[in-house]
């Protein structure tokens, strides 16, 4: 009997999912996995590895894992990098015991051209032919049982939008697991030179297969699993081949496009051109000279507004819920330290963390929707240039666009960016970009720069106020970004070249399961440093020498029933004096000497200090420091600040001030999560640093040269 | 002689033929995508504000750079 020993130890089997980009590879991993999957890294980088599981009808469990879509195994970004260093290397985590290979029905050519590439690697393969509408509209067909015959392998029409031949597909799958068979095609015949470059290749690494030992030839410098002397040694093979990798690469692609042509001829039923007019009608509109950018910044416009007025309710309500919660654990747990942790910690920590969901979830719902769409690399296509001038690239856009609602999944979608300089760059400005957590900040000092007033009938001030420091925030990156583009060496070569897809109906489970991972690691992420942080700084702000802050205690509440305050009151006054006691407290008066030039004082030290976890802790800080109550709205605060003095007896909050420290919180890094972004994206602590030196001496200049012109 | 022909020299809305490409770089990529010499491709347009062409071919549509599409040699 033939039983499979890897069945019977319950262990999986790992299928790889490749094919071209826009393939709708993605629609049937979803299809196969549903909610079954999970989003990580690929190990040592940073590029997203989507993995996820399911059964086959002898509940065999299999582990599929979604590789980034790539034209070939001639990668140019880092992306396409990872599948070649996972196909080459039989002892990659990710190395599969059977590939399914996914191209479109319309585009067979084209994406034969991987997958010939994968047939002499020896994998195990089936095909799954994704059918879609245009296909099935235009009626163009392939004759599969010929197609398959000739290219020895098993092949599945499915629909990654219904569902349709999934089934079969998994027990086609099967079947492959069980029997392990391989095409005896083989599409390519490596040259003299290649093949004593593939054997002498072999000789230093592990390696079976002729057609990988050349592949790791090709590109022996950028092959992870190679030591130095490795890449030294193959490095010198074929430099004394005289091997002149990219000419081969060229004839190679020939070789085989001039073998799978004919046999796609043979079986195509029809050639049709695509009836994609409604697309060239859309983009007739859409990237016009004058309508295209008119279009965009519309779209980006209503992003914006969408994120603003459809997330206020869901933000209060979380916001409303966990401070109901911290009352309630307050008023039932017994009075000890670690309630007060819980309710003044913890809570308003996860808090802190989950208000921004319903923002981000929105942004990057409209941005997964554009991108399904086809929009964005149109818009790509479109800044290209521009973005260029800058340093940066046409993909950069995406990155700034999402800046506008959390810099830690921006900085996560660079990683399509295959230029290292421009991604670098990207990855260093996007944070200036203003995000959703200096919202509350800005909304709280602004009101003491310009009073709310109608503009034209119905603009109002403050917004235009909120529009300009967007704007000044997208300059401050521009700006950053052509001076790192002058600084910065890179001899790699950058590159568009860009697909733009047809238009189509976005596909609701993809858009469903894209926004659902990047919410989900943003909470993950960022989350947690979030949270200890939050920890941390209530600890600092909770706890001061004993001594004198008891005596603080004392004093605050002898002078409180001087000023007969009600107990509220009281309790609010003894709050901020205990904070003013506390290491956060001391810490704020140890930075005044050089925030005063500023015009802050400690008090806004203080609140500096305690918001560099996530700057919408400003607001709740300065609320304790001015013993203003937990409900109050932006109204009261407005009022109580309005009305503080200083020693001398002149207002706290003046223009001047107000503006600096808009300002000042416009430009400074303070955000703990996106610098541990930086350093998880760079790999390296030196452009965190980088990064928070220059933002935060942009911010004091800025800060120092409107406060010594205003004040 | 004829100066050579690109698509950065091709009038939007025309057709031409890829002859060959002058970089191997820009080939290589260009080529996995499905553009070969051989390829009639028509220009749908420039970008904006310049810089890039929009390109079309038979079933498919692709976005280049200038210095890119100076690679695309054409009849």
């Amino acid at each position: 009997m033939n039983i499979d020993y890897r069945s019977m130890t319950n262990s999986t089997y790992k299928i790889a999912l490749l094919g071209n980009p826009n393939t709708g590879k993605s629609s049937i991993f979803n299809q196969l996995t549903g909610l079954r999957q999970k989003v990580g890294n690929f190990p040592g980088v940073t590029v997203e590895r989507k993995n996820g599981t399911f059964k086959l009808q002898n509940s065999t469990e299999i582990s599929l894992t979604d590789f980034p879509g790539t034209y070939s195994l001639f990668p140019t970004s880092l992306d396409e990098r990872i599948v070649l260093n996972a196909l080459t290397n039989k002892n990659d985590i990710d190395f599969p015991d059977a590939v399914l290979y996914v191209a479109d029905v319309n585009n067979l050519e084209r994406h034969s051209l991987l997958l010939t590439q994968l047939i002499d690697l020896r994998f195990p393969i089936v095909l799954a032919l994704n059918m879609n509408d245009i296909a099935e509209k235009s009626g163009l067909s392939v004759d599969i049982k010929k197609l398959s015959a000739l290219y020895d392998l098993p092949i599945i029409y499915v629909n990654g939008r219904n569902g349709d031949g999934i089934t079969l597909l998994k027990s086609e799958i099967e079947k492959l697991l069980e029997t392990k068979r391989l095409s005896t095609q083989k599409f390519y015949d490596l040259t003299e030179t290649e093949q004593i470059i593939a054997q002498e290749t072999q000789k230093i690494v592990a390696v079976k297969n002729e057609y990988a030992a050349l592949l790791i030839a090709h590109y022996a410098k950028k092959i992870t699993f190679l030591n130095a002397m490795q890449k030294e040694q193959i490095l010198q093979i074929t430099q004394e081949q005289n091997f002149n990798s990219i000419n081969n690469q060229l004839d190679e692609i020939m070789s085989r496009y001039n073998k799978f042509v004919p046999i796609i001829n043979q079986t195509l039923d029809k050639k049709i051109a695509v009836g994609n007019t409604y697309t060239d009608k859309i983009d007739r509109i859409v990237t016009h000279r004058f309508f295209g950018p008119i279009i965009f910044f519309s779209l980006m416009l209503f992003v914006f507004q969408a994120i603003f007025s459809w997330s206020s309710i869901p933000m209060n309500f979380i916001d409303q819920q966990f401070s109901n919660l911290s009352f309630y654990v307050q008023q039932n747990l017994p009075s000890n330290l670690f309630t007060r942790l819980l309710s003044e910690g913890i809570l308003p920590g996860i808090s802190g963390v989950l208000v921004f969901v319903p923002q981000i979830f929105i942004l990057f719902l409209l941005i997964s929707i554009l991108e399904e769409v086809g929009y964005m690399s149109r818009a790509v296509f479109m800044f290209d240039k521009i973005m260029q001038r800058f340093g940066l690239n046409g993909r950069s856009i995406v990155s700034l666009i999402s800046g506008g609602a959390c810099a830690i999944p921006a900085i996560m979608s660079t990683r399509t960016i295959s230029n290292w300089k421009e991604r670098l760059i990207t990855i260093m400005v996007t944070p200036l970009i203003s995000c959703s957590a200096r919202i509350p900040v800005f909304a709280v000092l602004i009101s003491f720069v310009l009073p709310s007033f109608k503009v034209f009938g119905f603009f109002n001030s403050q917004g235009l106020v909120f529009m300009a420091l967007y704007l000044i925030g997208v300059t401050a990156a521009l700006l950053s970004a052509f001076v790192f583009k002058k600084i910065l060496k890179s001899d790699e070569y950058s590159f568009l070249m860009l697909e733009l897809p047809a238009y189509k109906m976005p596909h609701w489970k993809n858009v469903f399961f894209d926004v659902y991972d990047k919410v989900k690691s943003f909470v993950v992420g960022a989350g947690k440093i979030i949270l200890v942080v939050s920890i941390v700084l209530w600890f600092l702000a909770s706890f001061g020498p004993s001594s004198k802050m008891k005596e603080a205690v004392n004093v605050a509440t002898i002078e409180s029933s001087l000023l007969h305050y009600d107990a509220q009151q009281t309790e609010l006054y003894i709050a901020s004096k205990k904070l003013e006691y506390s290491y956060a407290g001391y810490a704020g008066r140890v930075i005044e000497p050089i925030i005063k030039p500023l015009g802050f004082d400690w008090k806004i030290g203080i609140a500096l200090i305690t918001s560099f976890a996530a700057r919408e802790v400003f607001v709740g800080t300065i609320s304790t420091l001015y013993s203003i109550g937990k409900d109050a709205n932006g109204q009261t605060i407005h009022q109580k600040l309005q009305s503080e003095k200083n020693e001398e007896g002149k207002p706290v909050f003046t223009v001047a001030v107000a503006l600096s420290l808009i300002l000042f919180y416009l430009f400074a890094m303070q955000c703990m999560s996106t610098l541990a972004t930086v350093y998880r994206e760079t790999k390296s602590w030196k452009w965190p640093v980088i990064q928070f030196t220059y933002m935060s001496i942009m911010a004091y200049v800025v800060s120092l040269i409107v406060y010594q012109i205003l004040k | 002689m004829n100066a050579t022909k690109n698509i950065t020299n091709l009038k939007t809305g025309t057709s031409a033929t890829i002859v060959e490409f002058s970089n191997c770089f820009v080939a290589c990529k260009l080529m996995s995508m499905g553009l070969l010499a051989g390829t009639q491709i028509t220009l749908v347009r420039k970008s904006p504000f310049g810089g890039a062409y929009y390109i079309k071919t038979e079933n498919h549509y692709i976005g280049l750079r200038s210095n890119e599409a100076e690679n695309v040699i054409l009849v």
